[in-house]
């Protein structure tokens, strides 16, 4: 039994809404390990919201029960039991007639904090999530910008340092550049905060973008899988999870490796400075189509292959086609892909953050990557599907950050 | 000359459902002092300068006239402070019944367990209005008698529909999310009523207030048919003693002592109105 590390656990949980047949969510079964970020995402109307509510009880179970700290939290008061669990939703619902500082205090006002200990919480939390007490303590919401009432519906969420944040579509309503901005700014306060986080989201990106782990939910709730963003971009449990993944699956993937985890390609080069003797010498011992030159200091500059060479008329260090821009080993391979399609080669070179040649990385190398992160994931899910991973739950145990 | 009775029902209409446009409430700048600027500071004074030239302008009318007997007892100090003090206990008395009454009624019926009720509430309060007020105050005084108190039922009958319709919108159109986020950290129904719906539903609530207000200060000059005072003695007998200075006196009062409690109701909105809001 892992219940030592599992934050919150549910069992059986099932709802069935009055006048119904089916039930909103059958019999679900999750375990939440402290300290992880565990993403609930769907097609819309499969009941990730209504679960969610079912963990802070805002919808009462039908039957099953829930666990929160390895308590049965089933029946316990459910006004006392929210004030455990942070709660941000998408419209925020920052009261409007309170200020930025009452908003906050709202949870440390009912658990009777001193009046001290209230505004000192208050201006660390506004500094927390980025704004400046002095500015912004005293306003009322309707003088904040979206993403500013977001950061502050966030603030109060985890204002009495509760262990458990529920989170439903926290960044659905805000513009696409804020939203990137919002979720960086959120998984950068996680890494302090180390909440145990179930996030809502309709939005498979995101999923990926934010979960330590994803559970895929199809209708009633029913788990489809239960995994990190990895295995379940390589190894879809089912046709609907590939379906939900949709068509850019295997791009989304690409974000998931960088370049310099695969082996590149010994291309032949030559110096800049050689003539083209040397350079139609390396040419021929090789079986590509064409020469990578580097400058002096190692760094690719022109690709030339066998009908350059002939343009007699045109000095060396101008032959061919430019290598510039080379990619860096710290990026992805989709940042790869990107570069040789707008480049239109079937290569690009590869060169450390100095700028000094390391390899050729092809587009064949990235079909091949894919097709043994495929063959690697499928192995692993289908080891692990009986036992519970992972190795995120005990990283978690050892940060028992923030409970006070 | 008729009597000067204001037109409840269209005052009520537009005060009440004002709120329910699209635009809700106008945004209100925060400091009680810089907001409205201009205008609203000369509303704040311009008004009661307004009733006090008025109330001039009369004085020096009767003050001009030669009054005989019949007026000379009806439009002196001692009498028309005693009407004035009847006629304001009459619509204070009957509007403070009214909030006692239809707050606490509106907020139950937006209760999810009361929720069935709301529709007869609100026909019975219709029933309440729809009757013409001269025809309520004598069904009262036919069943309880003539005085200041049959004649305040039925101004609280009369003047219940706004306040209780505007509690039960003001209530309504909180924002869910509100609600639902207070609910969601651990506030308890009761605090989040206390403490998240009815501020927020203040502005509207006041509203209501105020229409009812002014109806009652309005329909208490019917209060002199069932022997409860008010300006309303001065008005009927002007009319049945043909004295014209009686007459107009009764009228004007009225519509001064109106106009000035909607002047005083006015600025509790304001005074009131969460900040933020």
């Amino acid at each position: 039994m892992s219940s030592a590390t599992a934050m919150i656990r549910l069992e059986n949980l099932t709802k069935r809404f009055p006048g119904q047949h089916e039930n909103a969510v059958d019999s679900l079964n999750l375990e939440i390990s402290d300290g992880e970020i565990v993403i609930l995402v769907g097609p819309s109307g499969c009941g990730k919201t209504t679960t969610l509510r079912l963990i802070n009880r805002l919808i009462e179970p039908t039957s099953g029960r829930i666990y929160l700290e390895g308590e049965d939290v089933t029946s316990v008061n459910p006004d006392r039991l929210r004030r455990r669990m942070g709660y941000v939703i998408q419209a925020v619902g920052l009261f409007p007639h309170l200020t930025i500082a009452d908003n906050i205090a709202t949870v440390p006002n009912m658990l009777r904090w001193n009046r001290r200990r209230i505004s000192d919480r208050v201006n660390e939390l506004i500094e927390m999530v980025g704004m400046d007490p002095t500015v912004y303590a005293k306003r009322y919401p309707k003088e904040l910008s979206g993403g500013q009432r977001q950061r502050i519906g966030v603030a109060r969420a985890i204002a009495a340092d509760p262990p458990v944040i529920l989170m439903d579509e926290p960044f659905s309503a805000i513009d696409p550049i804020n939203r990137g901005r919002l979720q960086n700014e959120f998984l950068q306060l996680q890494t302090v905060i180390r909440k145990t986080i179930v996030f809502v989201t309709h939005d498979i990106d995101e999923a990926i973008k934010m979960g330590d782990r994803i559970a895929i939910l199809d209708q009633g709730s029913t788990i489809a899988q239960y995994d990190s963003p990895e295995t379940i971009l390589t190894a879809p449990a089912s046709q609907f999870v590939e379906d939900f993944i949709g068509a850019g699956a295997s791009l989304k993937r690409l974000n998931l490796t960088r370049v310099s985890d695969v082996e590149l390609i010994e291309w032949p080069v030559a110096e800049l400075s050689a003539d083209r003797g040397a350079i139609r010498e390396a040419l021929l011992r090789s079986e590509k189509g064409s020469v990578l030159l580097l400058d002096g200091e190692r760094r690719p500059q022109r690709w030339v292959n066998a009908i350059d060479l002939e343009h007699t008329g045109t000095p060396v260090p101008e032959l061919g086609l430019a290598a510039a821009p080379a990619i860096q080993a710290g990026a992805t391979l989709f940042d790869a892909l990107n570069e040789m399609l707008n480049s239109l080669q079937g290569a690009s070179a590869v060169v450390d953050s100095d700028g000094v040649y390391r390899g050729v990385i092809e587009i064949e190398t990235i079909a091949s990557a894919i097709r043994s992160m495929r063959a690697d994931a499928r192995r692993r899910y289908r080891g692990e599907e009986d036992g519970v991973p992972t190795d995120e739950s005990t990283d978690a145990a050892l940060n028992p950050m923030g409970r006070s | 000359m008729s009597v000067p009775e204001r037109r409840p029902q269209d005052v009520s209409l537009t005060l009440a459902t004002q709120p329910l446009g699209p635009g809700r409430l106008p945004p209100r700048p925060t400091s009680l002092l810089v907001r409205g600027g201009l205008p609203r500071a000369l509303r704040y004074v311009g008004m009661p300068v307004f009733l006090a030239l008025v109330c001039l302008a009369l004085y020096l009318w009767v003050s001009a006239r030669e009054l005989d007997s019949i007026e000379q007892r009806l439009l002196n100090q001692d009498v028309l402070t005693e009407l004035v003090w009847d006629h304001t206990k009459l619509a204070a008395v009957s509007t403070l019944a009214v909030l006692a009454i239809a707050v606490p009624l509106g907020v139950l019926v937006t209760r999810p367990f009361a929720r069935f009720l709301a529709p007869p509430v609100l026909a019975v309060a219709n029933i309440g209005q729809a009757v013409p007020s001269i025809g309520l105050i004598v069904l009262f005084t036919l069943t309880i008698g003539v005085g200041f108190w049959p004649a305040v039922y039925a101004l609280v009958a009369y003047s219940a529909l706004p306040v209780l319709r505007n509690t039960m919108v003001g209530l309504r159109q909180v924002d869910r999310s509100v609600i639902d986020a207070g609910r969601g950290m651990g506030m308890s129904k009761l605090r989040t009523l206390l403490r998240i719906e009815l501020p927020l539903a203040v502005p509207i609530i006041l509203a209501g207030v105020r229409t009812a207000l002014i109806i009652n200060v309005g329909t208490a000059a019917l209060g002199t048919f069932v022997n409860a005072g008010g300006l309303g003695d001065l008005i009927v007998n002007g009319l049945a003693l043909d004295r014209d200075p009686v007459l107009v006196t009764g009228g004007v009062l009225t519509t001064v002592l109106a106009l000035g409690i909607d002047w005083v109701a006015g600025i509790a909105e304001d005074v009131l109105r969460p900040r933020g809001l």
